[in-house]
Formats: structure tokens, C-alpha cells, sequence
């Protein structure tokens, strides 16, 4: 492979999630952090899969109990995070209770599906990162995989026998891309159950189900690469990543009639009117005159 | 990265990376495959004009894998170079030296395994490395035009260790290795079907062999001796001298102090040189080039040490000497035997005249020389030998005292006529210092060398085991009775030990390694850095003078001397006490080692005294000041530094439009993604409930 | 040095020690002084200084050009020449290449 190629694979997987980030993110310094802090909470989940593989001599080489305590980190991670947003959240709310305005608590407030794509995006970059850093590191050579697993003489042993195919660089780098993407779709659905069991709505645990089930399918899967039935498994993970962002966009309110209407093909009308688009809740909706600015230069006690 | 850094790091990979590796593995693992087992390199070394040798980019070298078993295959390289751009060649041994010229020239090679099966033997075709004219511009007819020199049979004249390859070399011997090359890699993915070239993807293999000195040797040392006064702490290391040591031993010992010195042509010097080269490192076994007659020299003092005391009372009584020299980088334009030389001219051979020592030798020079028996290459299969001598000295006023010696050897004359011309061979120069010294050398060859394989890697497994025991006892047994007609005027009474030379021959040559048999691996036992002691190279190398570091050949050449020629001092027990004589300084005719009883089979070890010595074997060139490293005068020869990353990896190479064609479809994604993130970014207030906050502030939350 | 808060007479005492310095063989303060005071020269309304500071600035440059033409032949012909000066051209180096001449 050549750099070209290595640069083209990051390209393709990283390449959605750079562009959610310049429109969805960038623009607001405190989604940027909430991002940052998604990739951390990620990254405290893949330390304690870690230690625990670590700690659990026997089954290391068992795949499979690896597989299935990160995935069950992850999961828990995610809901720690919405928890300690939660929590931000309640704080928040006491401060503007008490008439203080503060730059970005009003997307923390009122737009807890941006929150989660923003969280969301931060989990999934940061495992699609070390889904795909070291392999794009290896490929950047000039080399293809295969050969190693070719070899069939007598006196050697081969590691792995598998993935003989110069398509593997490419197929883990679709691989990557969907999974940040299914993130996203994962932590909206996740974060929305969670909150609806806040607010007692009866059909709460539906969007966790799905998340942690569809996490471990999609997982599960990629054993069939060893089979070199690519095909197979990136089919699968688009599928779960459609069903999830369908899901998704439901719970965020999404209906063919939106659809519909946000193609002009139907009326707006009858529909919850929003007053300015997602992405600009940071900008200030009319203030109340009687609400005081939290600037520096003009605190008053 | 610490242990626990790198578990965390692994188990990271592990668990991580599931969706698309599942077992755990480095992907550079599935990429590439690193063959370390066995491979030599072909290595740079540069005299006072050339580089030559082989050296790769600082990357490697990277090339599409193909066998060449005839020049059509060349051919079709050398055509089709558009089809895959770059080659490395895998070559069976046996062509090596048939194609050597033709791989070395064409740009689209930039590289060449060679391979060597253990089990194959070399055949007729022949694998010499050296020049058709060996050591041509040191020789002492190098100004000579009329000579036509031709003395080794090879088909690439200047010898292809002598070519600057500017690619690298692989030797790999691992049978296991070959087959990797040729069945998996070769025939599996490049192999012509059809006389058509395979499709994508192909193997390619990665030879990374990275040199730091180049050009000159001049310019590698002035570069080096620059950087280093620049600062102090920061060196550049480019080059080093080949440097060793000759052992020498004087039989009987003079003493200045008992006025026992040597007069006007007192001197019999009985020589052989002890290395060989190869462009490959480590691969120098030298087994006819320079073993065969290392042995016969061996066989010769035995046989005088054996009857020590005798011999050297019936030399004194003539006051003639007996002078045995191994001489060390004799194959590199001859260095140890014109350093030697040098130090005569100088009255520093064996040592400098000092003050401080009570007993020490006469200092040698060249008019106390008498007469020079050289063995150059005893043990080829023919079975006849000639002497070789210099046409001018021999039709000169030394040519009785040649034939005196001549009949004591019986060995007939190569050619009598006054236009003989020695081979190349340490003597010559003896005569380009003094013209008249008489002497022969002694080898199995005629006209040209019987040794197809003189100083290369295949130098081994050639030999006739009983022939060549043969050739060397006669040889032996002819040069012993010169010595002792010369020094001792005595015909009788001393015997080569054909058993000792088969000993010999066993252990050098038969055995894969040269501990192996009883003989050397009690020779070894004290010695140090066994393990690469046992390896069969005579190569001089550059570290010689730290013990632990010079050459096997020299430092077990230098026990077997002791051992013949030495006497066990029965009061020293102890190997620290043996040291202690050497550092007391009282005499300097001798010197003290403490080894085992090399014909015994007990553990018991003993000090010998003897008269063996090592004296340098680095060229004059450099110690004279300000010398012209473009004369030829003497050997200028040095080695490269290595590059500390020496590999060889195969792997799959993709189709060259593939990267191509993933870098444009991240394009299309990239340009794809945006719109649609743009296009959801306008619509999304439409298409989502955009506000779901109205319940967020519940208290119940 | 904030030229704005300088006065013009000592704007132009500085041009022309930066340009009589120059002479030292210090070809840099003459690019500092050409693009310290180009717009000083050439671009402000006029003052009566300016004449003569354009004048500096006119030299500097110029002798910034021969400085450059010098320097790029210099290079040109020393890269171009290094291996086969020899021995003269590795005391004329500092840093010596690995692997090649």
C-alpha cells in the first residue's frame, strides 16, 4: 500500500464523522469539550476491558469473553455519561433558576439529541480511531496483506492463517467508518431510553435493548472476516446502522410526514414549528430583559 | 514503552480491534514476512580509490521477486522492466558468478538473493569472487605491462567481490527460507503462466542492507576524523582499517643479550596465509584458499616441535633460524606480509628494541632473510604440485641456492624460464623490498589455480577429504625436509604426523563448525567469545587487536602453534600465574599461555613458554603520515560501518491503480458526506422534533 | 521599535545606520531595513526625510540583491561540486552524508 491509499482509507472512514463535527460541532466551543469528553469516557472503558483482561489469566486468549466485557463497558460508560450530564444538568439548572444566562447551557438544556450526537461522535471517533490506527500504521508500508498466510512450507508456522486479500485495509476502514457513525445513532437511542425511564414512560428499556443488542451483533459479525466473507459482515453492519439511525431518528421525533415536509413535499403545518434551526441554539433566543449576562467585567452580587 | 505499557497496548489491539482482526495479531504480521534466519549480506568495503560491495537505501530496497535460472530470464527482465518497474532477483549460487556482471549492471535489479542449499553441492561451474589477476595493484609486477595475469579462472575479471554492486546482496542458506522464496513466493504469485505475466498481486521483497561509508577510504576517514573534532561527545563513525594479526614464532629464539642474533641470510621463513574474503559476511571459510596450506605450516611445526630441542641446538650450531609466518589479510592486497615488511625496514620486527628488558630477540631485516618457502593452496584433487618461482631471481645468482631447496622438496618448477612470474602470494613481496631474496611458493596449480572457488563464500565442501589429506602430508612432508636441510642440516629424524593432519582437516574442514572436534574444541576452551569462534571464517575484520574480537582462524591458529612449538613450565599451576610471567617484562623471546594439552584428552592445563608471537597486520598505509592513499603502494582497504537494520521481508505488492482508485473514492466520500451533512444541517428542524427540552427541567429527572 | 512613535528624523538616522552596517558584510539588516522602512520610502505622503531614506532603503536593497545572487551561485556551484572537490569540499562541510559521496 502506498500513502495515497493509507491517506484514502482515513479519508473514507473518518471523513462522515470530520464533517458532523465542522457542522454539528465546531462552531460551539462546549460540544466540542462534551466530544472530547465522549472520546475520554470511551477511553476509561477500553482501560478497565483492559485490566480486566489482564487480570483474568485464564481466558485471554478466549476472543470472545474480551468481546463481550467491552462491549458491556462501553454500554456502561455510555450511560455514566449521561448520568454525569444529567447531573451538570441539574446544576445548570439552579444557575439560570436563579436568572444568571451562561453561554452554551442552553443547548445543554433543550437539545439532548444534539447532546447525544455530539457525545456519540466522540465515543464512536475515538474507537474508530483504535479500530483503524494500527492497521492503516501497518498498511502504510508497501506491502498488501496475504502473504504471510500463503505460505504453506514445510518447518513454518504461520500465526494466522486469514484475510488474504489486499481489499482487508479497505473493508476494516468501512468497517471503522460505520461503527463512528453507528455511535452516534447508538448513544441518541441509548441517552433517550434513559431519559424516558426518568420520566416514567413505560417503553423505556425498547431503545436500550436495541442499542446493546445490535452492539454486540455488529461485533459478533467480524468473526465471519475470518472466513473472508467481508460482504457479509459490512452488510450487516449497515443494516444495523440504518435500523439504529431509523430508530433514532424516531425518537427524535422524525415521522414520514416530517420527511415529507423537510422535502417539500408536505405541509409543515400541524408539526411542532421550531423556531430556529438545531444547530444554532447557542445563539441567544430573545433574553429577557430582567436576565443578567455572566460576564466577568460585570458581575453583580 | 514499559512491560505493563505495552500488555495495555496489546490487550488494546486485542479486544479493540475484534470487528476486523480476530486473533489478536499485529496487522503488519499479516503483511509481512521477515526472513532472519540464515542470510549473510553482501557488506561495502572501500580502498584508497573505489568503493565496492553492496549496500541498499537507508529504507531497503524494494523489488518484485524473480527467479532467474537461465539469461533468457534476464533477457526477459531486462524487457519487460515497464510490467513491474523494479526486480529483486533470486539466483541459485550456482549462476552466481555466470550472471554476476549482468545483475550487477541493470538498473531495473535493484537487488539479489542468493541461494545456497546446504544439501546441494556447488558443481563444476565455479564461484570465485577475487579478480582473474588477484591482488593486482599490491602485486610486485604491478607496473610490469607485459604481464598477463590470469591466474584465477573466473568469469568476471575484476572479480565480482571487487564490483561496486550499489545494490544488496542476501545470501540465505536455510532451506526452509529458500522454499518460502521459491514455492511461496515465486511460484505462487509471480511465476509467468503461459509465458504471460501474473496479475496483481504480486510478491515483492524488501532488502534493507544500509552502508555509511562511501566513495573512498580516504574520504570515509578524513570525513570521520572531521566530524569527531568537531565536539567531543558526537562522533561520526564511518569506516574502520582491517586490522589483525600475524602469529609468528622463531625457531631457535635469539637473545640479544647472549648474543645469539642473526647474520646475513640466517633466516628460513616457512609462511601461509590464514584468510580468505567473500563479499559476504561471515561466510569466509577459505577452505582451499587459505586452510589448506594453514595446515600444512601447522603440520610443519608439529613435526619440528615434536624434536624442539634437537632442531634448535643443531640451528644454533649453524646459527641459521627458522622464522614460521601465518600471516593475516594477505587476500586484501597483503596486509599483514607488507606490514611485516615495513616493521623489518623500521628494526621493529618482531618487536622495537627496548631498554627495559633484560633478554630480548634480535631485531629481523631483510638482508638476514635467506630464503622464503611459501604454501599457497595444497589440497586440490590433482595431486601434483609445482613450485612457482620469480623468473628473474631465479635466473639471477640465487638460482642454486633454489634448487638446493627445490630438490630437497622434489617438486618440479611451474615454469623455469626466466619470464616466470610468481602467482600472487606473500613472497612477492619479500622481492619488492630486496630482489634477491631466493624462495618458491608451493601450490597445486600450474598456470592457473585448481581452486574454482579462491577466495569466496563456496570455498567450502570442494575438497577430496582423502586426496587432500594426501596432497597435504606429501607437501608437508617436502617442506619439512627443507626446513631441516636448510637451518638444521639434518634430512632424518623429524616426521610429519599424518593422524594431526587429519585431525586438522577434520576439524577445519569437515565440520560444520570448527568446534566440533576434540582437537579445536580444547583449543577454544579459553578462548573467548566462543560462539563466534566456532564459526568457519578467516576473514581479517577490523577489530583485531581486542582479543575477544579478532579473527577465529588467527586466535586458533595461535593455540596450535603454542601448542606444537611450545614447552609446558611445570611449576606454573594456575592460569594467573601463567599471565603474571607474560606481564614480568624480563624477557621478550617469549611469550606464556595457558591451554590444555592439545593431543592429551585430560582436563589438565599447563603455561607454555614458546616463541610464538602476533605481530600487526594492519597496512602501513595507515601509519605512514600524510601517505598517499592513491599510490597502491600498500592496502588501504576498509570496512563500512553497518546500519544497524539489516532485514529481508517478503509480502504481497497491491495492484498500483488500486491506491489510486481508494484515494479518489475518499474523495467522492469526503465531498458526499459533506453535502449531506450541510443538506441535514438546513433541514433538520423540519425533519426532527428539534426542541424535545419541554420535559427536561422535570424535577422528577 | 514602533516606527509610529518615532520621529522622522530618527527614522532616518536609523535607516542609514542600518545601512552602513550593512557594509559589514551583514547582508540581513539591509532585508530588515528595506522592508523595516519600505513603506516609510515609498509609500507614506512625502516628508523631507523620505527622499534620503529611499535613497538607504535603494541601497540596502540593492546590495541585498548582489548578497542573494552570490549566495544562490555559491550554493549552485558548491552542491553541484562537493565530491569532486574532495578533500576541499568536505573542509568547506559541516554536515557529511551517510551512505553516498
Amino acid at each position: 500500500m502506498t500513502f495515497a491509499e493509507a491517506l484514502g482509507c482515513t479519508a473514507i472512514a473518518f471523513g462522515p464523522p470530520l464533517w458532523v463535527f465542522v457542522v454539528f460541532i465546531a462552531r460551539d466551543p462546549l460540544r466540542i469539550i462534551l466530544f472530547v469528553l465522549g472520546a475520554f469516557f470511551w477511553l476509561v472503558s477500553l482501560l478497565l476491558s483492559s485490566i480486566l483482561w489482564y487480570a483474568v489469566v485464564p481466558l485471554r486468549q478466549t476472543l470472545v469473553f474480551g468481546l463481550f466485557f467491552s462491549i458491556a463497558f462501553q454500554e456502561l460508560f455510555r450511560y455514566l455519561y449521561f448520568f454525569v450530564l444529567k447531573r451538570a444538568q441539574r446544576g445548570l439548572d439552579k444557575l439560570s433558576a436563579s436568572g444568571m444566562h451562561i453561554a452554551g447551557v442552553h443547548s445543554l438544556k433543550n437539545a439532548r439529541h444534539m447532546l447525544a450526537v455530539v457525545c456519540g461522535l466522540g465515543m464512536g471517533t475515538m474507537a474508530g480511531m483504535f479500530l483503524l490506527v494500527n492497521v492503516i500504521a501497518d498498511f502504510s508500508g508497501e506491502g498488501t496483506a496475504g502473504f504471510p498466510a500463503s505460505v504453506y512450507v514445510a518447518n513454518v508456522t504461520v500465526p494466522f492463517r486469514g484475510h488474504g486479500n489486499y481489499h482487508f485495509c479497505l473493508m476494516s476502514t468501512l468497517s471503522a467508518g460505520i461503527l463512528i457513525l453507528t455511535h452516534i445513532a447508538w448513544t441518541v437511542v441509548f441517552w433517550d431510553g434513559c431519559h424516558k425511564k426518568g420520566s416514567a414512560v413505560p417503553t423505556w428499556w425498547v431503545g436500550l435493548v436495541i442499542v446493546i443488542l445490535s452492539h454486540y451483533v455488529s461485533s459478533a459479525i467480524s468473526f465471519y472476516n475470518e472466513k473472508k466473507m467481508y460482504g457479509l459482515t459490512l452488510g450487516v453492519q449497515l443494516i444495523i446502522l440504518l435500523i439504529n439511525w431509523m430508530f433514532a431518528w424516531y425518537v427524535m421525533g422524525g415521522s414520514v410526514a416530517r420527511m415529507k415536509a423537510a422535502f417539500g413535499l408536505g405541509p409543515a403545518a400541524g408539526l411542532s414549528t421550531p423556531r430556529t434551526p438545531i444547530v444554532d441554539e447557542t445563539d441567544e433566543s430573545p433574553a429577557p430583559t430582567h436576565q443578567r449576562r455572566f460576564d466577568a467585567h460585570h458581575v453583580e452580587t | 514503552m514499559t512491560h505493563s505499557n505495552f500488555r495495555i497496548y496489546l490487550i488494546a489491539i486485542c479486544v479493540v480491534l475484534v470487528p476486523v482482526l480476530t486473533n489478536g495479531q499485529r496487522v503488519a504480521d499479516q503483511i509481512y514476512m521477515k526472513l532472519d534466519s540464515s542470510t549473510s549480506q553482501c557488506f561495502r568495503l572501500l580502498n584508497g580509490t573505489h568503493q565496492v560491495g553492496c549496500q541498499s537505501k537507508e529504507n531497503g530496497n524494494t523489488g518484485i521477486i524473480y527467479l532467474v535460472e537461465s539469461s533468457a530470464e534476464l533477457d526477459a527482465i531486462n524487457q519487460d522492466s515497464g510490467n513491474y518497474g523494479e526486480y529483486i532477483v533470486a539466483i541459485d549460487a550456482r549462476h552466481f558468478d555466470e550472471f554476476a556482471s549482468a545483475l550487477q549492471r541493470m538498473p531495473s535489479i535493484v537487488g539479489v538473493l542468493l541461494m545456497q542449499r546446504n544439501s546441494e553441492p556447488l558443481g563444476s561451474s565455479g564461484i570465485s569472487e577475487d579478480a582473474a589477476c588477484p591482488n593486482e595493484r599490491t602485486s610486485m609486477y604491478s607496473e610490469d605491462a607485459a604481464h598477463k595475469c590470469d591466474w584465477n579462472p573466473t568469469q568476471t575479471a575484476a572479480g565480482v567481490r571487487f564490483l561496486d554492486w550499489t545494490k544488496p546482496i542476501f545470501l540465505i542458506d536455510n532451506a526452509t527460507e529458500i522454499d518460502i522464496i521459491v514455492k511461496s513466493c515465486w511460484e505462487t504469485f509471480n511465476k509467468p503462466v503461459d509465458g504471460m505475466a501474473r496479475e496483481f498481486p504480486v510478491c515483492a521483497a524488501t532488502l534493507t542492507q544500509f552502508m555509511t561509508a562511501a566513495k573512498d577510504a580516504p574520504t570515509c576517514l578524513r570525513r570521520q576524523e572531521m566530524f569527531a573534532g568537531l565536539s567531543g561527545d558526537t562522533t561520526l563513525h564511518l569506516c574502520d582499517p582491517l586490522i589483525d594479526e600475524n602469529i609468528i614464532a622463531f625457531l631457535p629464539p635469539t637473545n640479544k643479550t647472549a648474543k645469539q642474533m642473526f647474520e646475513h641470510e640466517s633466516v628460513f621463513v616457512l609462511t601461509a596465509r590464514m584468510d580468505s574474503f567473500s563479499m559476504f559476511s561471515d561466510r569466509t571459510p577459505g577452505e582451499e584458499s587459505a586452510i589448506s596450506g594453514v595446515i600444512t605450516l601447522l603440520a610443519v611445526a608439529n613435526a619440528i616441535g615434536q624434536k624442539r630441542e634437537q632442531f634448535s641446538s643443531a640451528a644454533r650450531q649453524r646459527k641459521h633460524y627458522l622464522l614460521f609466518a601465518l600471516l593475516h589479510g594477505e587476500s586484501l592486497d597483503y596486509i599483514g606480509s607488507s606490514r611485516m615488511l615495513y616493521d623489518m625496514n623500521q628494526t621493529k620486527f618482531p618487536v622495537e628494541a627496548s631498554s627495559s628488558v633484560k633478554d630480548q630477540v634480535d631485531q629481523l631485516t631483510i638482508d638476514h632473510i635467506g630464503f622464503v618457502l611459501e604454501l599457497n593452496q595444497i589440497g586440490s584433487s590433482g595431486g601434483e604440485h609445482f613450485a612457482h618461482v620469480d623468473g628473474t631471481v631465479y635466473s639471477g645468482i640465487k638460482r642454486e641456492k633454489i634448487d638446493t631447496v627445490l630438490k630437497d622438496t622434489g617438486f618440479s618448477l611451474a615454469d623455469d624460464s626466466n619470464t616466470s612470474r610468481l602467482p600472487p602470494a606473500s613472497y612477492q613481496q619479500f622481492l619488492k623490498h630486496s630482489h634477491s631474496i631466493p624462495g618458491f611458493v608451493i601450490g597445486d596449480y600450474k598456470t592457473k589455480f585448481n581452486n574454482k572457488y579462491y577466495n569466496s563464500f563456496a570455498d567450502s565442501d570442494n575438497l577430496d577429504a582423502a586426496k587432500a589429506i594426501d596432497a597435504i602430508t606429501k607437501v608437508a612432508e617436502s617442506s619439512l625436509k627443507a626446513v631441516t636441510n636448510w637451518v638444521a642440516n639434518e634430512s632424518t629424524g623429524y616426521t610429519i604426523d599424518r593422524d594431526y593432519i587429519k585431525d586438522l582437516y577434520d576439524c577445519f574442514i569437515t565440520k560444520k563448525f570448527w568446534d566440533e572436534c576434540e582437537i579445536l574444541k580444547r583449543a577454544t576452551t579459553y578462548l573467548e567469545n566462543k560462539a563466534i569462534v566456532r564459526q568457519k571464517t578467516t576473514y581479517i575484520g577490523t577489530q583485531g587487536s581486542m582479543e575477544a574480537r579478532s579473527s577465529p582462524i588467527k586466535r586458533i591458529a595461535n593455540v596450535l602453534m603454542v601448542g606444537s612449538l611450545g614447552e609446558k613450565l611445570p611449576n606454573v599451576d594456575t592460569k594467573e600465574q601463567c599471565g603474571h610471567l607474560s606481564g614480568l617484562k624480563k624477557n621478550n623471546m617469549y611469550s606464556y599461555f595457558w591451554q590444555l594439552d592439545l593431543l592429551q584428552s585430560d582436563n589438565a592445563s599447563y603455561c607454555y613458554q614458546s616463541t610464538v608471537m602476533q605481530t600487526p597486520a594492519q597496512s602501513p598505509a595507515f601509519l605512514i603520515e600524510d601517505y598517499d592513499m592513491t599510490s597502491g603502494k600498500y592496502s588501504t582497504w576498509v570496512e563500512s560501518v553497518w546500519a544497524p537494520s539489516v532485514s529481508l521481508k517478503l509480502f504481497l505488492r497491491p495492484p498500483p491503480r488500486y491506491s489510486l482508485w481508494i484515494f479518489l473514492t475518499a474523495m467522492v466520500v469526503l465531498l458526499v458526506s459533506m453535502a449531506i451533512c450541510l443538506l441535514l444541517h438546513r433541514i433538520s428542524p423540519l425533519l426532527i422534533d428539534a426542541h424535545p427540552g419541554a420535559d427536561i427541567g422535570d424535577p422528577s429527572l | 521599535m514602533d516606527l509610529k512613535k518615532v520621529s522622522d528624523d530618527e527614522k532616518l538616522f536609523l535607516c542609514k545606520r542600518y545601512f552602513y552596517w550593512g557594509l559589514a558584510l551583514l547582508p540581513f539588516l539591509w532585508l530588515v531595513n528595506v522592508v523595516w522602512f519600505f513603506k516609510q520610502a515609498f509609500i507614506r505622503p512625502p516628508f523631507p526625510q523620505q527622499n534620503l531614506i529611499k535613497n538607504y532603503v535603494i541601497y540596502s536593497g540593492i546590495g541585498l540583491g548582489l548578497w542573494t545572487v552570490l549566495f544562490v551561485t555559491w550554493q549552485v556551484v558548491f552542491q553541484t561540486n562537493r565530491v569532486a572537490w574532495g578533500a576541499s569540499g568536505d573542509y568547506l562541510s559541516f554536515v557529511f552524508p551517510k551512505g553516498y559521496a
